[in-house]
């Protein structure tokens, strides 16, 4: 089913071409299912399994000039880092949180007095090593987790620079490091060892050990850091760690012939998956899945029905999580969590929506998901009571 | 710093050379089309789906699409092997 993406940032063409088409869900050249981004009408971007925007999330990490040490009782190795947006659209990431970390030791979280990073901007944070010793190799590594966010969405993804440090005999340090050849960080370009030597203080010549240009440090998707810190994917209950892809197929079951779409993932223009009284989008209406209260003859009860609005609640996903939004006036609730409107939460396996807080038994939507490693990559959704001619 | 602002110049240059490569990409989509008549004959000769000559109804879900497409963009249907 995806034959013409591999990884993020490696979309097909003919798959961007088609995006462009409204309501096109699937590639006509190559049958992959379009996944567009959040933001796609603003970015154009279209994502691969693993959610990550190549647009929208392009950060670059840099060694900036003036690294310097200070050695001289197993001192300690103060690097000036840049965070560079490298986005090639006008839109701003979010650098939430920085962690650093010496070989297994724990997971230092840094103070970043900023956030918010625009398009081809670059704002500095200073890191330390501990003591270093006079001579050796210490691992040093440096994580933060980038947002991208778009009305009120979001999606957080975490990179991570892995830094060896070799400590000489003449006091000179060499951070090795590998960067990607290729372009796209943490993607699938050549890698290639590029060392970079910072020289030792000097009593008499204190400039000489500063460096006098940034330096592209190698940047890694950390997707397996994202979960063991809860960035994306299920933090407690039955899938505690595991992180629905972005191609996860959605299968609607008790539902009407026609009130329902096909098994797919979500592949609609917003990135949305909208449930409500309206007709279906390819009909003129707003929704994507039909919600009609009927008893249990078949026959519609439309007081109940009216109560639902025509955009009633929207399905979407956000870092790795199954997300509802309570678009309409009477809200949902989760469960016993009451969901007031405009109000988001994340919902989880074996959870059960009700459409009407107030009338909780008329129409229900129960949530399963089905999980391999870690991955979930189906969701099924099943209506409360069924419809009597559901398949 | 004089580096990171030399960079973010080159990336405006990208910034500017992406929407080039992009009205291109859309003028190559609308050639694209134009060549899609040919496959709608094709189509046609083989006994799949028609509508209209620049055009082809998918059989499943009545969606038309490009006479160029191998499947449906609505619901992914094959059109044409």
């Amino acid at each position: 089913m995806l034959e013409g993406r591999t990884h993020a940032g490696s979309v097909s063409p003919c798959c961007y071409q088609r995006a462009a088409t409204r309501g096109a869900m699937f590639c006509g050249e190559c049958r992959s299912p379009i996944l567009r981004c959040m933001a796609y009408e603003e970015c154009g971007g279209l994502l691969g399994p693993d959610g990550r925007c190549p647009v929208c999330v392009a950060p670059k990490l840099f060694l900036d000039a003036g690294a310097r040490r200070d050695v001289k009782a197993g001192g300690a190795l103060v690097l000036p880092l840049m965070f560079m947006n490298d986005s090639p659209v006008r839109r701003p990431v979010f650098v939430t949180d920085v962690w650093v970390r010496e070989g297994d030791g724990e997971l230092r979280k840094q103070n970043v007095a900023w956030e918010r990073l625009e398009a081809g901007a670059a704002n500095p944070l200073w890191v330390q090593t501990g003591a270093l010793e006079r001579q050796g190799r210490q691992l040093f590594e440096v994580s933060f987790t980038v947002a991208t966010r778009y009305r009120w969405r979001e999606e957080a993804f975490a990179f991570r620079s892995n830094l060896q440090l070799d400590i000489e005999q003449g006091g000179g340090v060499v951070i090795n490091q590998t960067i990607h050849a290729g372009g796209q960080e943490g993607g699938l370009g050549g890698a290639v060892n590029a060392p970079i030597r910072i020289e030792a203080a000097s009593e008499t010549h204190s400039d000489q050990d500063r460096r006098t240009e940034p330096t592209l440090l190698g940047l890694t998707y950390a997707d397996g850091f994202e979960r063991e810190t809860g960035i994306r994917g299920y933090t407690s209950g039955p899938l505690q760690g595991a992180v629905i892809l972005r191609n996860a197929r959605f299968t609607w079951k008790g539902f009407a012939s026609g009130e329902a779409p096909e098994t797919r993932p979500i592949c609609t223009d917003d990135s949305l998956i909208v449930a409500g009284r309206s007709n279906s989008r390819q009909l003129g209406g707003e929704a994507d899945v039909r919600l009609l209260v009927r008893d249990n003859a078949g026959n519609l009860d439309e007081q109940l029905s009216r109560a639902i609005s025509r955009r009633h609640l929207e399905f979407y996903l956000q870092n790795g999580r199954l997300h509802v939004h309570a678009a309409g006036e009477a809200g949902v609730s989760i469960g016993d969590r009451r969901l007031a409107r405009d109000g988001m939460a994340a919902v989880d396996h074996e959870d059960i929506i009700h459409v009407l807080p107030k009338h909780a038994d008329a129409l229900s939507l129960q949530v399963r998901m089905r999980a391999a490693f870690g991955e979930i990559h189906e969701i099924v959704i099943t209506r409360i009571p069924a419809a009597p001619e559901a398949s | 710093m004089k580096q990171m602002v030399a960079m973010a110049d080159r990336n405006a240059t990208q910034t500017a050379e992406q929407a080039k490569a992009l009205a291109q990409m859309i003028v190559q989509s609308s050639v694209g089309v134009a060549a899609g008549v040919g496959a709608a004959k094709a189509a046609g000769a083989s006994g799949g789906p028609l509508g209209s000559d620049n055009t082809v109804d998918c059989p499943k879900c009545g969606r038309t699409n490009e006479a160029k497409d191998r499947f449906c963009v609505g619901c992914g249907e094959q059109l044409r092997k």
